[in-house]
């Protein structure tokens, strides 16, 4: 009897609904076809794949592909490598749009403020081959601004975009200069839905805006980057393939391949799709577990998590 | 296009979906694997797809006569250079394969393959099942590894006798061509062409800075290495300042001097194994006296130490181009009438000659040449309609549309001259309209058809009135370079050309590739590395990581593979007699 009238209800709430379901639905199909259904794809890590014989008639080989990227001997130079990017990436990019944006909270002209904002955003539209391409004309030891520069103080010319000292600085800086205004984004709508009678009641208190900066601004947006930490955590196993490949060469790989690169080599120069779907997977896996973990840890303190 | 057999099967499937009442997302996997199916059956044996085509044109024949078979359609490859004019439409579609669907026999979709980038495009199509039926590479190495991920179709002789009797014929007249491309398994997988060997890599000099500067034609490593350094430094140019480079690392120019000292261990073709006495054996003196070469270049500052970035050679033709270096590797040098052009528009007073590659201790060799019989092409495993592709083959082979391709339409873009061969009547209109689909032609076998105009009569034998002033003067060049090119006392320093290479087994092959990468970077890092890292420890790492990567099991197959078949492989000296040079 209860498992009929809970049938019922869940009936007469649908009949209710209908039309927001109705709503819901091209959502819901969007997903399931363009997002799970090629989640099948991954199938593919644990066969021998070849587009001649299909999804279907390839065959079986189970964990092979795995156990050979964990015995490959390039393993932990791209674990390393990859790890070593984003940790750095952490601690030099991420800060940056917060407190970029800090201080264009601060800034009380509304126009200058706007114009700033337009001319930070700008470089985010720059695509990596035009950037790699400006760094190169800075950096070359072949007459490049920085090398002449160097020259004339009486310094040692240096081969930036041939060597594995500057490697990850080089990417780093490009992130930055790239990136860094359009990250201010997400904070300033942060701080635009900061009450401004808290800081006239501070002020009233006899706060200065150092103190309102850090009992009030820092508060309200502490959610806002507990929460793009936690994305960025997902994130740490990727770097964006295309501007690495653009930064790569014969004597900067053993610092610059990272697993991103690797799986175009492997998949789409070597034509090894299984293997390089089960880096892939395995990437995607690490990625999965830091963002449970950090979300883990985020609710432990008392902040709101991602889910 | 179905035959109806697929046909059938496809709405068995369907009606098999419908009654399941399956939701849509799932269906249309399920659809896909129905096509799946339906290709392997293709893939699985060239007979049965060849039973199945055959069905298929005597349904269609029914009651009617032979002749009303219809029209097959299918999928090309072309590369796609990024050198058609804007006015000629796409490298896809534009008057030749306009011409080509107008005049063949099937209608063909051309699918763009970037020259420079074709491998990562073709693994991209592949992948996603949508590659062209036939394709067209001349990376021997990648259409290896389709064969070994089979995804390549074998080639029946029904089939070919059927759809394609003309190429049967010549196969049947140059039993090389079948043996070339005859795979592992003893079936036919490559289609390609009896040609010339005619030079490709060409090592150019500028003779007006040699005179300026009193010097001789460099002969041997060591004067050539002079030659470069003055060049370098003594203002060649007579400019006053110091603009010059002496030679390139990069690309090409590059290549020449690994070539110079007989080291097969390029940026492009890695394959450091050597006949001596009688064994096919892995060498790495050479590849140790090219690199210190090319470090003792580098630290004297004789080339632009930006190389590395400058992977295709575009910035040192672009030097050469502008009057700012002295000894230049051209790709295709002979060919490369706009590179010639430039220069001398640039730099009037320009003077270059093709120079031998210089004596090294390891001996004496020429530089690429061209393959003389060559593969260039291959049928993909899932190509629907095998016959249909085989029918375009057979069109391709014939003389006239090898022609048309090669020179345009008669009375408007060449005419004939006394002895019957074409003659461009307009060369600035034929570099317009016809400078962009040469790829088309890749399986062309108008060297055998037609010996009289093309090959090397032709080549030797420029006819300068047709050409374009620059044209005319790069022909002259290419007389003198014939010579010291193609002659088997400068011989290739290859066991044999990479057409004729054996197939190696698959985990060989990728433990091959990554372990000779990683020792490119190494020889890499040691000729930029200066006084920290020597030559010497670039050998011991080199081979230390050959070890570590099992390469001694790569050294035994190459050993083994030798030992059998010398007898029978094409080896770099019987290349020299295989067609009429």
């Amino acid at each position: 009897m209860q498992h009929v009238s809970t049938l019922r209800r869940w009936q007469r709430q649908v009949r209710r609904d209908r039309w927001l379901y109705l709503m819901l639905l091209p959502g819901v199909i969007y997903f399931l076809i363009y997002k799970y259904l090629p989640m099948w794809g991954v199938v593919i890590s644990f066969q021998n794949y070849s587009p001649g014989l299909g999804l279907f008639q390839s065959e079986w080989v189970g964990l092979k592909h795995f156990e050979r990227l964990f015995s490959e001997p390039t393993f932990w130079m791209l674990f390393r490598n990859t790890i070593l990017l984003s940790v750095y990436q952490l601690i030099f990019f991420f800060p940056i749009p917060i407190v970029l944006a800090l201080m264009l909270n601060e800034l009380t002209q509304q126009a200058f403020k706007r114009f700033v904002q337009t001319v930070i955003y700008i470089p985010h539209f720059v695509s990596w081959v035009v950037i790699a391409g400006i760094s190169y004309l800075f950096l070359t030891p072949e007459g490049g601004f920085v090398n002449e520069l160097l020259g004339l103080l009486g310094q040692d010319k240096v081969n930036f975009l041939m060597s594995t000292e500057w490697f990850r600085t080089l990417q780093v800086t490009q992130v930055i200069w790239k990136e860094a205004g359009w990250g201010t984004i997400i904070f300033l709508a942060a701080l635009a839905g900061v009450d401004t009678q808290l800081y006239e009641a501070a002020r009233i208190d006899g706060a200065n805006r150092w103190r309102q900066l850090w009992h009030i601004t820092l508060p309200a947006l502490r959610s806002t980057i507990v929460i793009l930490f936690i994305l960025r955590m997902g994130d740490i196993m990727e770097q964006g393939v295309e501007h690495i490949l653009l930064l790569l060469n014969a004597v900067n790989r053993e610092v610059g391949e990272v697993f991103d690169t690797y799986v175009y080599t492997v998949g789409l120069l070597q034509g090894n799709f299984s293997y390089s779907a089960a880096v892939g997977l395995f990437k995607s896996l690490v990625g999965l577990i830091l963002v449970v973990a950090a979300n883990y840890l985020a609710k432990k303190s008392g902040e709101e998590g991602v889910f | 296009m179905l035959t109806p057999i697929q046909m059938r099967t496809k709405t068995k499937w369907k009606r098999t979906l419908v009654a399941s009442g399956l939701v849509a997302g799932l269906s249309s996997i399920l659809i896909v694997a129905g096509c799946a199916s339906d290709t392997e059956g293709n893939a699985g044996s060239g007979k049965e797809g060849d039973a199945s085509h055959t069905e298929a044109a005597s349904n269609q024949q029914g009651a009617s006569e032979e002749s009303t078979k219809a029209r097959g359609s299918i999928s090309v490859a072309i590369y796609d250079r990024g050198n058609i004019p804007a006015d000629e439409g796409t490298i896809e579609n534009n008057r030749w394969t306009r011409y080509m669907n107008e005049n063949g026999p099937v209608d063909v979709k051309y699918v763009a393959i970037p020259r420079f980038d074709s491998i990562a495009k073709y693994n991209t199509l592949f992948a996603s099942s949508s590659a062209p039926d036939l394709i067209f590479e001349y990376d021997s190495n990648y259409r290896d590894q389709l064969y070994q991920q089979k995804q390549l179709l074998p080639i029946d002789d029904e089939l070919l006798k059927t759809y394609a009797p003309d190429y049967y014929d010549y196969l049947e007249q140059y039993p090389l061509m079948r043996k070339i491309g005859t795979k592992e398994d003893g079936q036919l997988y490559e289609l390609g062409a009896v040609g010339t060997m005619l030079p490709n890599h060409v090592l150019f000099i500028r003779k007006d800075w040699l005179d300026a500067l009193h010097l001789p034609i460099p002969q041997t490593t060591e004067e050539l290495f002079q030659t470069a350094k003055a060049f370098a430094e003594q203002d060649p140019d007579g400019n006053g300042k110091d603009d010059t480079y002496g030679f390139s690392l990069s690309f090409v120019s590059g290549m020449m001097l690994d070539y110079m000292f007989g080291n097969v261990f390029t940026i492009y073709e890695k394959y450091p194994w050597y006949i001596q006495e009688d064994e096919l054996v892995h060498d790495w003196e050479r590849s140790a006296a090219a690199v210190s070469y090319k470090k003792r270049i580098y630290d004297e500052g004789l080339v632009d130490k930006d190389f590395l970035t400058d992977t295709k050679g575009e910035k040192a033709k672009q030097d050469w181009v502008n009057g700012k270096l002295g000894i230049y590797g051209a790709n295709g040098g002979f060919n490369d009438v706009t590179m010639y052009e430039a220069l001398m528009n640039v730099n009037p007073d320009a003077e270059i000659v093709p120079i031998a590659l210089p004596e090294s201790e390891f001996g004496q060799f020429s530089p690429a040449l061209t393959t003389p019989i060559r593969k260039t092409a291959a049928i993909n495993a899932s190509a629907k309609d095998p016959g249909a592709v085989l029918e375009y083959v057979n069109f391709l082979i014939q003389p006239e549309t090898t022609t048309t391709l090669s020179f345009g339409i008669e009375g408007e873009h060449f005419e004939r001259k006394e002895n019957g061969c074409p003659i461009a009547i307009n060369p600035e209109k034929r570099k317009q309209e016809m400078g962009y689909q040469g790829d088309m032609n890749m399986l062309n076998w108008r060297d055998v058809q037609n010996p009289e105009c093309f090959g090397v009569t032709a080549y030797l034998n420029p006819d300068m009135s047709s050409l374009s002033e620059a044209a005319a003067g790069l022909a002259k060049l290419r007389v003198d370079g014939y010579a010291l090119y193609v002659n088997k006392e400068t011989p290739l320093p290859l066991y044999t050309m990479m057409d004729y290479m054996p197939s190696m087994p698959q985990d060989l092959q990728m433990l091959n590739t990554n372990a000779l990468n990683a020792i490119q970077d190494i020889w890499v890092k040691a000729i930029i590395g200066g006084t920290s890292y020597t030559v010497d420890q670039a050998v011991a790492d080199a081979k230390a990581a050959w070890d570590r990567a099992g390469g001694e099991r790569v050294d035994d197959w190459y050993k083994q593979w030798y030992q059998e078949n010398k007898e029978t492989a094409i080896l770099t000296e019987d290349i020299y007699s295989l067609t009429g040079n």
